[in-house]
């Protein structure tokens, strides 16, 4: 039930940092709805105060300006996806935007939504009669991360199907690719087995628990977010000091827990993306089951600046989908001067196969989610290679997976 | 054929569309009465668990809470089959899966009901669940639902094994053979109305009525009555509309018990809507079932025997899962003709909801596991797969060699048909790595010729009342679930009578009105109430030509009903107005009330379980599916289907080739991505729409369905089934182009992409 509260609808952005700071965690802000209401609906948050953001619609422009496009926090999906600036500079932006959701959600969430909103963990996104049958997690004052004592795979905690199931006989390849990525979740090691043993309704914390089980695992599952990491986006931050510059993948933390690095009080008012290069080119890819609605399980997005040789003058790629972060993944330089060719897009997307690192807060295979991060890399950087193909149309396909590449 | 027919095979709306589409329709959550309260159920967090007491004194001293129930205060079993009941509406002593009911709390307002019911204390004693098939055999002493039965059976809830014919000659003599463990997974109907239902009791009459959106009224109105202690004489149960069942709801829940005894105990009308999670935990979808099938076949693709061990994983309750394990066996020997044939089935009892109907009620599974062993024989022979099938189409007004009787067959054109449009002569293994395309039929019943509880009545009854005003009301149990099935009365009384559809009331909602028609199940209603609406309308058809023809002085079939009108069918100047025929008539005879019935004939093997699956007669259906498979990530996609159904007479096209395009949209969700998975405490892991995935219409591809008439000789103007056939092939069909695009066997759905990358790469390793 979506409980009571006290509801806001402050004129200016002072009077928002003053609620925030007045409640704390007891506030909560109100732009799209998509997010909140339905965490509301779960019982996931109770609020005293919700601020509605509805009276503060100038933010909600976008606006040129010398240094760059400035997204209003309030602009929508689909105003993005709509926009003429937008989709001449900032391919990858474009494609993102248009990849949200459903076309309800791309017409009511919003970019500040879409950087601050909850994060994604299948564990914790579920009914109040449903987390309680589990056991408190860390998020509600529980002991241990659920998440991360789960089996994980395709279809886990299925024995009677998985038994049933013969392939053949596993490649070695195969194994590589679909084998659990974290030892702590391998079934039959001894901290699985511990963790299986001691997770419901835990009546004592165990002391000696492996450290991870106390970091919430839950991850960023938006589609704007690495967009505008790998653009270079800057934050714009109003708190009651002032204003403040924050590159996008600088806002999160790695704890699941407080995953927004705000002070109190604080707000994300905009975003300023920079015009890029003119040689550069930017895409958004992302993996899901569906090709509507859901959202990524990765979610890849490319920044790349190719000289007329087709030399790598820059390159930045930021990925969501590994926790409670927005990975820019690094170690990337080693390409810069490399000429952009096939073998080339492959090992770059070897790279971030090895940085990526999937969070178990999905139930959704980790290996194949992994394996997916390097070949939409992969794929990214050929369609950057091949400018002929239209980026912004063949990466729509195939849940953001060209199937012709 | 729909040429001579005025109305029938017409294309028309139907009938409550426009309401449905401009929310007019009333379903049983719009429903509120002065005075309502709401109820909850508390439900059970542990798989399995005695409950050693409940304490419920916190809840019911909140303000606002009327009434709190237990499993003492409905101690009566219920189920949908007669020899099965093993349900209580709340949990008496033991909690059989997350999710049984233990308490219910009826109070003013939903939010109340709720914080009443986390305030009930249940003392439980948390027991080892037993999760799979296998857990279950290896168990028996840990009995799922101990009794008499489990000392004998543990955790078997059914077992059969039938054999036609010589089975091990068969596949002896046979020159390929092929053999297949298939798996097939859990999967719920995802009706878009939640469950949901009202009581209001009249205490002073002694009279419940209970509003409920259930496909079977007159079962449920059964079992309230034994569950309740109310004589079914003080029991009336009402639907309004429907938003969709799929076997979902064709049998008692506990909410409908929950909300009659709070409305008995409070004095005041209760409702309860089930959440998604609710209607996830209550379940009764797709059987989980692990098949092992040998298939022997000549090189002209004769198929000489086939043997199939199939394994039902059945869940905390017996639900139909007695007739499920017959279905599992009993409708696979055609439409390709078997030269031999012999299954076992076997049903346990684990600690999940229980499963139950699903459209292609049991069927489905082997189903899939058959039509790609087919496959394989086409290959291995070096036989296309649709000549294969053709050339062994069991044909028409045959015996299947387990017994059932086939009429109409209209296998061969639906076969013609899908391999005309879609190309498949130019496409089939010469579409490329990565393209594939993909065939397979399947047969399924017109209603079975088995009531649920064994009587001599009639399966169908209609009564139709001819209105002075011209008006006619065709009163019939039906529920119409969206399949159109007040529509296609209509149509029928229509085409009899002459009328124009505006002029035709359907009612079929209310047991104080309506005579019985065992339910929306087993697509017998366009057949069954079909008929009997056909006997009652051709009575009150018989009654107006005999006295307008007095009256005029001519023959009654010089007559003509046309218009809502009466014509002399050599003289067209001289007619008269329907309302002015039925003053005729009724100054004769007396109110225009008639009743018709439908009984199937005697249909079936001679012997035990024969008639199971028998039904008066069978659809048919191919289809044929092409895919494009994503290589680097295991990604499928369904690029287009074709289905043609052989649905007897289209009562109505349109509606027909909605259902054929529901249902391969239903059968490409279980195959790419729908699955009820369980973690190892027996929690669903999805219990939501965002974890649990049904197709966006992004990924639905197109459909091109493709109506087959074969003209049933006993379906009314020749009509059969075409709500369950034409989901069964889609799912074979695909995993048979995903073969023909990239050279592997799926053999476990869903065809998820990692699981379809991990056999791309094991192939891969094999041809290395």
């Amino acid at each position: 039930m979506i409980g009571s509260f006290e509801v806001l609808r402050p004129r200016h952005v002072e009077e928002v940092t003053s609620a925030l700071l007045e409640n704390g965690d007891r506030a909560a802000l109100l732009a799209g709805g998509t997010d909140l209401l339905v965490r509301l609906k779960r019982s996931q948050r109770s609020l005293d105060v919700v601020v509605d953001l509805g009276g503060l619609a100038w933010l909600a422009s976008i606006d040129e300006q010398s240094a760059g496009l400035r997204l209003g926090a309030l602009a929508t999906p689909a105003a993005i996806a709509g926009h003429p600036l937008v989709r001449r500079f900032f391919p990858g932006l474009h494609q993102a935007a248009r990849l949200v959701g459903a076309c309800q959600i791309r017409s009511m969430a919003t970019v500040g939504g879409a950087l601050c909103s909850g994060l994604r963990c299948q564990f914790r996104d579920q009914s109040r009669y449903w987390r309680e049958t589990l056991g408190p997690c860390l998020a509600h004052g529980g002991a241990a991360c659920h998440a991360v004592l789960c089996d994980v795979s395709v279809l886990g905690g299925n024995p009677f199907l998985e038994k049933g199931f013969s392939p053949g006989p596993p490649s070695r390849k195969t194994s590589e690719i679909l084998s659990c990525e974290h030892p702590q979740m391998v079934p039959g090691s001894k901290s699985f087995e511990e963790g299986v043993r001691g997770r419901n309704f835990p009546a004592t914390p165990e002391k000696s628990l492996p450290r991870v089980r106390d970091r919430c695992v839950a991850t960023v599952a938006c589609d704007l977010p690495p967009a505008l990491a790998a653009l270079g986006g800057i934050a714009e931050v109003v708190g009651a000091d002032g204003t403040r510059s924050v590159p996008v993948e600088s806002l999160y933390r790695d704890d699941g827990l407080r995953h927004l690095d705000l002070a109190r009080g604080e707000l994300v008012t905009g975003v300023l993306v920079p015009w890029p290069a003119r040689t550069s080119l930017s895409t958004y890819a992302k993996a899901r089951l569906r090709k509507a609605v859901d959202r990524p399980l990765v979610g890849v997005a490319v920044a790349a600046d190719v000289g007329p040789d087709r030399e790598i003058r820059a390159i930045r790629v930021a990925v969501c989908g590994s926790g409670p972060r927005v990975q820019v993944v690094e170690g990337l330089e080693p390409f810069i001067g490399a000429r952009l060719d096939e073998p080339v897009a492959e090992a770059v997307g070897r790279a971030v196969h090895r940085a990526f690192h999937p969070s178990p807060a999905l139930r959704i295979d980790p290996a194949w989610r992994r394996h997916c991060a390097g070949v939409l890399i992969r794929r990214s950087l050929e369609e950057v290679l091949q400018r002929s193909i239209d980026v912004t149309r063949s990466l729509s396909e195939m849940s953001g997976i060209d199937p012709r590449a | 054929m729909s040429g001579q027919h005025r109305v029938v095979g017409q294309r028309h709306r139907k009938i409550d569309g426009r309401a449905k589409a401009t929310g007019r329709a009333r379903y049983t959550a719009d429903l509120s009465l002065p005075g309502m309260l709401h109820a909850k159920i508390l439900r059970s967090p542990y798989a399995s668990a005695r409950i050693r007491g409940i304490d419920t004194s916190a809840a019911e001293v909140l303000d606002g809470v009327h009434g709190v129930i237990t499993g003492a205060d409905l101690p009566e079993t219920y189920g949908i089959i007669v020899w099965t009941r093993d349900e209580h509406p709340l949990c008496v002593d033991r909690a059989s899966y997350v999710g049984d009911g233990v308490a219910a709390v009826a109070a003013e307002t939903v939010e109340l009901a709720e914080l009443a019911c986390r305030r009930i204390k249940v003392d439980y004693e948390p027991l080892e669940p037993v999760l799979s098939f296998d857990d279950a055999i290896a168990r028996p002493q840990d009995a799922v639902r101990p009794g008499e039965r489990a000392e004998k059976h543990g955790n078997v809830t059914k077992s059969v094994t039938l054999s036609f014919g010589d089975v091990d000659g068969g596949l002896r003599t046979a020159d390929v053979r092929v053999e297949g463990e298939y798996s097939f997974e859990n999967t719920n109907h995802v009706s878009i109305e939640p469950h949901a239902a009202l009581a209001d009791y009249d205490a002073a009459a002694g009279v419940l009525t209970l509003w409920s959106c259930t496909q079977v009224p007159h079962y449920l109105h059964r079992e309230l009555s034994r569950v309740l202690g109310l004589d079914q004489s003080r029991i009336r149960v009402v639907q309004p509309a429907i938003g969709a069942g799929f076997g979902g709801k064709s049998e008692p829940f506990d909410l409908e018990f929950v909300v009659s005894k709070l409305a008995m105990v409070t004095g005041r009308p209760v409702r309860l809507v089930y959440s998604r999670e609710e209607v996830f935990l209550a379940h009764r979808g797709r059987h989980p079932m692990r098949m092992r099938f040998e298939v022997g076949a000549r090189r002209d693709g004769t198929i000489t025997a086939v043997r199939a061990r199939n394994e039902l994983d059945g869940g905390a309750y017996s639900s139909f899962g007695l007739v499920t394990t017959y279905y599992s066996g009993q409708l696979l020997p055609a439409p390709v003709k078997l030269g031999a044939y012999e299954f076992s089935s076997t049903r346990v009892f684990t600690n999940k909801p229980a499963c139950g109907a699903k459209r292609g009620h049991g069927s489905v599974q082997p189903r899939f596991a058959f039509e790609c062993m087919l496959d394989e024989v086409a290959d291995a022979i070096g036989m296309d797969p649709i000549e294969l099938r053709r050339r062994h189409d069991i044909g028409s007004n045959v015996r299947t060699i387990n017994g059932q009787r086939i009429t109409s067959n209209g296998m061969v054109q639906c076969l013609d048909a899908v391999e005309r449009t879609s190309g498949w002569k130019e496409k089939f293994r010469k579409l490329g790595r990565g393209r594939g395309i993909g065939v397979a039929t399947s047969m399924y019943i017109t209603g079975t010729n088995y009531p649920i509880y064994p009587n001599e009545m009639p399966q169908s009854s209609v009564t139709i009342k001819a209105d002075r005003s011209g008006r006619v009301t065709v009163l019939c149990g039906a529920s119409d679930i969206g399949q159109g099935s007040d529509s296609a009365l209509a149509v029928i009384v229509a085409e009899v009578l002459g009328l124009d559809l505006a002029d035709i009331a359907v009612r079929t909602q209310d047991t104080d009105l309506c005579p019985v028609d065992l339910g929306s199940y087993s697509s017998r209603v366009t057949f069954m109430c079909g008929n009997a609406a056909l006997d009652a309308a051709r009575q009150i058809e018989a009654l107006l030509r005999k006295h307008v023809a007095a009256e005029w002085a001519c023959a009654p079939d010089d007559l003509v009903l046309d218009g809502s009108r009466v014509f002399l069918r050599q003289d067209t100047g001289r007619s008269a107005s329907f309302a002015d025929a039925v003053w005729l008539a009724e100054a004769a005879e007396g109110p225009l009330v008639r009743s018709g019935g439908y009984k199937t004939p005697k249909l079936g093997g001679d012997y035990r379980g024969g008639t199971i699956g028998a039904s008066p007669a069978y659809s048919f259906t191919a289809h044929v599916a092409e895919v494009v498979v994503d290589e680097a990530t295991g990604f499928v996609e369904v690029v287009k289907v074709w289905a043609a159904h052989d649905c007897g007479t289209a009562i109505n096209p349109t509606i027909v080739e909605g259902q054929v395009q529901g249902s391969v949209y239903m059968g490409l969700g279980e195959a790419l991505l729908e699955a009820q998975v369980y973690d190892e405490k027996g929690r669903l892991t999805c219990p939501n729409l965002v974890d649990y995935k049904v197709p966006t219409a992004v990924d639905t591809p197109e459909i091109e369905a493709i109506v087959v008439e074969s003209h049933d000789p006993e379906g009314p103007f020749g009509a059969k089934e075409a709500g369950e056939g034409p989901l069964h092939p889609i799912i074979p069909a695909i995993a048979n182009a995903i073969h023909d695009a990239v050279g592997i066997r799926l053999r476990q759905i869903p065809f998820h992409p990692a699981r379809v990358l991990a056999a791309i790469e094991a192939s891969r390793e094999v041809v290395k």
